[in-house]
């Protein structure tokens, strides 16, 4: 009865086949292979996978191969292949060796710096009464002449950063109705 | 005349002698460049990485360690950067909706143009076609079983060292080219049944 062969056994079968087994490992294999028609195909099948593959030829360097190499290695220049090669593998390197780790400590940074911004536009101290009117009586009736005084533009920038003063705006109802709606040709 | 073994003359390269290391380009140049355009199957970018890998190991001159073999060495540098540009095509085809097949054969027919600068006789366009059947099966491995079996198969390297390029214990080697080959087998198929042997 031959005997029937597995996935385990077939490893050991392209082993022998390769080679790749020890003396005595050979040795009591060849012998049941000598006995057994279906291992011996099995053997013979990996024999000629190997054979087949002779025939595929390899490739020469092209005849600029050593000067293309050597004005690299004066120059130190890298070939563009070997430059992404190596900005991908600093990026894999880091992110597999310190990166990874430290990645939740950087999210948590991310997350905290992002939290205190966004406390801080909510309870940002508002200004008193008198200022914001004084702000907004500053931007109604701008000082006389040419320019904006230093203390008017100072009193501007401050009104545009208070979100006080942007939620409650007024001005705007003010204008004339239909002013800012593109005019009809 | 002695020949100089690669580890003397990459020490005399670590000393700065520069002649050594042209010897070293002229013994490894083909069957690296060999290697890559299996590999990663382009010519150019075969040729561009074999450049890179040369570059490598002269500027790595002064920390070279003469551990292990320096073809070890080489061909570790060489399978890592050919394994990267394999996961980046992928990558690319994945995000250019699977070009990556159309690229391949375009590459396959400029390695053949390539190869073959003289007149084609029915006998040679066999033989291409053949060729072309085994490099398409070699080119459906996993990249690691590709790497393995050329590293076996075509460049001589043992199995404990093809261990060492790719970071896999003697078992894990064996392992690999196994299930390379079952694969081999199925997929070489037709040339056996074409009777193209």
């Amino acid at each position: 009865m031959k005997p029937k062969i597995r996935c385990a056994e077939r490893e050991q079968l392209f082993a022998y086949a390769c080679g790749m087994l020890n003396p005595r490992e050979a040795g009591e294999l060849g012998t049941h292979i000598r006995q057994c028609e279906a291992c011996l195909r099995v053997v013979e099948s990996y024999r000629w996978v190997d054979e087949v593959l002779d025939a595929w030829r390899p490739e020469e360097p092209s005849p600029s191969f050593d000067s293309r190499v050597q004005a690299a290695i004066a120059t130190g220049a890298t070939t563009s292949a070997g430059l992404w090669a190596r900005l991908k593998g600093g990026l894999r390197d880091y992110w597999w060796g310190s990166g990874r780790r430290l990645a939740p400590v950087m999210v948590a940074m991310a997350v905290a710096v992002v939290s205190v911004v966004v406390l801080r536009e909510r309870h940002a101290p508002l200004r008193p009464p008198g200022q914001t009117q004084q702000v907004v009586r500053t931007i109604k009736q701008p000082s006389s002449g040419a320019g904006l005084s230093q203390a008017s533009i100072e009193a501007s920038s401050s009104a545009v950063d208070d979100y006080d003063i942007l939620a409650n705006f007024e001005l705007l109802s003010e204008l004339p109705k239909g002013h800012g709606k593109p005019e009809d040709n | 005349m002695a020949i100089d073994s690669d580890l003397e003359l990459m020490l005399r390269v670590c000393r700065g002698d520069t002649e050594s290391f042209e010897v070293l380009l002229r013994r490894h140049r083909s069957p690296l460049v060999g290697y890559l355009c299996r590999m990663v199957s382009d010519r150019s970018l075969a040729e561009d990485l074999a450049q890179e890998v040369f570059l490598r190991v002269y500027q790595a001159r002064k920390r070279y360690q003469p551990d292990a073999r320096f073809t070890t060495w080489l061909y570790r540098i060489a399978t890592n950067l050919a394994l990267n540009a394999i996961r980046d095509r992928q990558q690319d085809s994945k995000l250019n909706g699977g070009a990556e097949r159309t690229s391949d054969g375009e590459a396959g027919s400029r390695l053949t143009e390539v190869a073959d600068g003289r007149p084609t006789a029915e006998q040679e366009l066999i033989r291409s076609d053949r060729e072309r059947i085994i490099r398409e099966a070699i080119e459906a491995l996993p990249a690691r079983q590709r790497a393995a079996v050329i590293l076996h198969k075509y460049q001589g390297v043992d199995y404990a060292q093809i261990g060492k390029i790719l970071a896999l214990s003697d078992s894990a080697v064996k392992s690999l080219l196994f299930r390379a080959y079952e694969s081999l087998r199925t997929r070489l198929e037709p040339l056996l049944k074409g009777g193209q042997l």
